[in-house]
């Protein structure tokens, strides 16, 4: 079965359970993959090859570049991945909030994408990172640092709170290996 | 006649020049206005990302940079001349680079990771490290041989400990006879060349002096907001908010002492005190700060830009 059909019953069985209340369907997490998909420029040559995909994203707190010992997790599980996994299979958003003195969000940003290429210099992160400045990805870290494994095969996806415990990294190098 | 006229003129400037001096350091001051003069960091530059520790000479800024693990290296105009140090645990390396200070000679690095006192040179060459048992948590350098530090360690916070230049302990100085609980006794300190140390507490509204015998000269309260609130955290119970960040003196003895959450401006406000405990006045900086530092010149350094940027202050007295 193609996996577009797979989403599409996914969808339909929803609504149907669901008695058709749409908002209940935007807890689907899955999408149907476009052609521009940004999951496409990781060297794929067709939509089919994504079932044996993995793919990262690290949303990363910048309240935690104020602690010292926050990113510690982050970076011993960095360090640790494939060398996939720290260049081209793992995307970074970096979420922050407005400063509440500030009110322009232009300046908060400035201190927040210098803040950035100095961690990322110094300690050596390969893979790209965006800074969320219109706030899209907030909710997703309100606890802190996460990342979310994309597994195609598995069609899922799993969001995992920073610092880890042995059995989560176990789970994902797990999930990213097999 | 001319000789009584030219006393009286005589006297009438003394009395003048007395009063003046009351007027700007006596019990009801004048305030302090800052005027910038130089800023160090931008955003444009990679200069500085998270400064922590700032000390100078006649010629230089020493800085230590948290977000990139280094000890930096300015010149009096804030061009970086030199940047040394990387993550790690080896010589010259940092995993959290913390307090600066400086002797005639050399400068000493603390890690808030790795107990010990990291030592350079001037021109930034690792020497050697000071062997400590303990994380540092405030330092002063008294000269190469010795350099008092306080700890967050366990069972050693109410104490000051007098280090030679081999990590053994010279003197331990009691600052605290009633044992508090956990973190109360913590402090940020300050002594002058005459041996009298001066204490800031963080989690009490306590700021003492001690003369170079240990004798407790004074102690104030300037905040008169009784007892920090605590909380529990697994089995400890600590307190929520800090009351003086930082201590510092100036070049005539004066001290400034940066207030915490509890002040009227929370991390911004000084208070300026004379050598014996009065508060002569209250400024406030033009952002949050965690640490403030005076040089030889009596300039005031503090954070802008969330330490991205090191501002520097000419402080002027005005009148009121």
């Amino acid at each position: 079965m193609k996996f577009r059909h797979f989403i599409m019953i996914v969808v339909l069985g929803c609504f149907l359970l669901t008695n058709g209340e749409l908002s209940s369907m935007i807890e689907i997490e899955a999408r149907i993959p476009q052609k521009n998909d940004l999951f496409l420029n990781a060297k794929m040559d067709s939509y089919d090859s994504l079932e044996n995909r993995k793919l990262l994203l690290f949303l990363i707190d910048f309240n935690d570049f104020m602690c010292l010992s926050c990113l510690d997790s982050f970076l011993d599980f960095y360090y640790c991945l494939p060398s996939d996994f720290q260049k081209h299979l793992s995307w970074g958003i970096l979420v922050f909030n407005i400063s509440e003195k500030e009110g322009n969000n232009n300046i908060s940003a400035r201190i927040v994408e210098k803040k950035l290429r100095g961690f990322v210099a110094a300690n050596n992160i390969k893979f790209p990172i965006l800074i969320d400045k219109f706030h899209v990805f907030n909710g997703l870290a309100e606890e802190g640092t996460v990342v979310m494994v994309f597994d195609w095969s598995r069609k899922m996806v799993k969001r995992y709170v920073f610092p880890l415990n042995k059995g989560q990294i176990e789970e994902i190098f797990k999930l990213l290996t097999e | 006649m001319e000789k009584r006229k030219g006393l009286l003129a005589v006297s009438l400037v003394m009395v003048s020049l007395f009063l003046q001096t009351q007027f700007l350091f006596g019990k009801e001051l004048s305030k302090i206005f800052l005027e910038e003069v130089l800023s160090v960091g931008s955003m444009d530059d990679d200069a500085l990302f998270q400064w922590v520790g700032v000390v100078t000479d006649l010629n230089y800024i020493y800085v230590t940079d948290a977000m990139d693990y280094s000890l930096k290296k300015f010149d009096t105009k804030g061009n970086l001349l030199k940047k040394t140090g990387r993550k790690g645990q080896g010589p010259g390396e940092f995993l959290a680079p913390r307090l600066l200070d400086s002797s005639d000679q050399l400068l000493y690095v603390t890690d808030q990771y790795i107990p010990g006192i990291h030592v350079f040179d001037r021109d930034l060459e690792f020497r050697h490290k000071i062997p400590l048992i303990m994380l540092v948590g405030d330092l002063k350098v008294i000269s190469d041989k010795q350099i008092a530090v306080v700890t967050f360690a366990y069972g050693q916070i109410g104490k000051i400990f007098f280090y030679d230049d081999k990590g053994k302990v010279i003197r331990e100085f009691d600052y605290s006879t009633k044992k508090s609980s956990l973190l109360m006794d913590s402090i940020s300190f300050d002594i002058d060349f005459h041996g009298n140390i001066y204490l800031a507490y963080n989690f009490q509204d306590k700021i003492e002096k001690f003369d170079a015998e240990g004798r407790k000269l004074w102690s104030q309260e300037l905040l008169r907001i009784g007892r920090v609130k605590r909380k529990k955290i697994a089995s400890m119970v600590v307190p929520t908010k800090i009351v003086y960040k930082d201590v510092v003196l100036d070049t005539s003895g004066k001290l400034f002492v940066l207030g915490g959450n509890l002040s009227k401006n929370p991390s911004r406000d000084v208070y300026v005190l004379s050598q014996k405990g009065e508060h002569l006045t209250t400024f406030t900086l033009p952002e949050t700060s965690h640490c403030i530092y005076i040089d030889g010149q009596d300039y005031l350094y503090s954070r802008a830009n969330d330490g991205v940027t090191l501002k520097k202050y000419r402080m002027k007295a005005v009148n009121k």
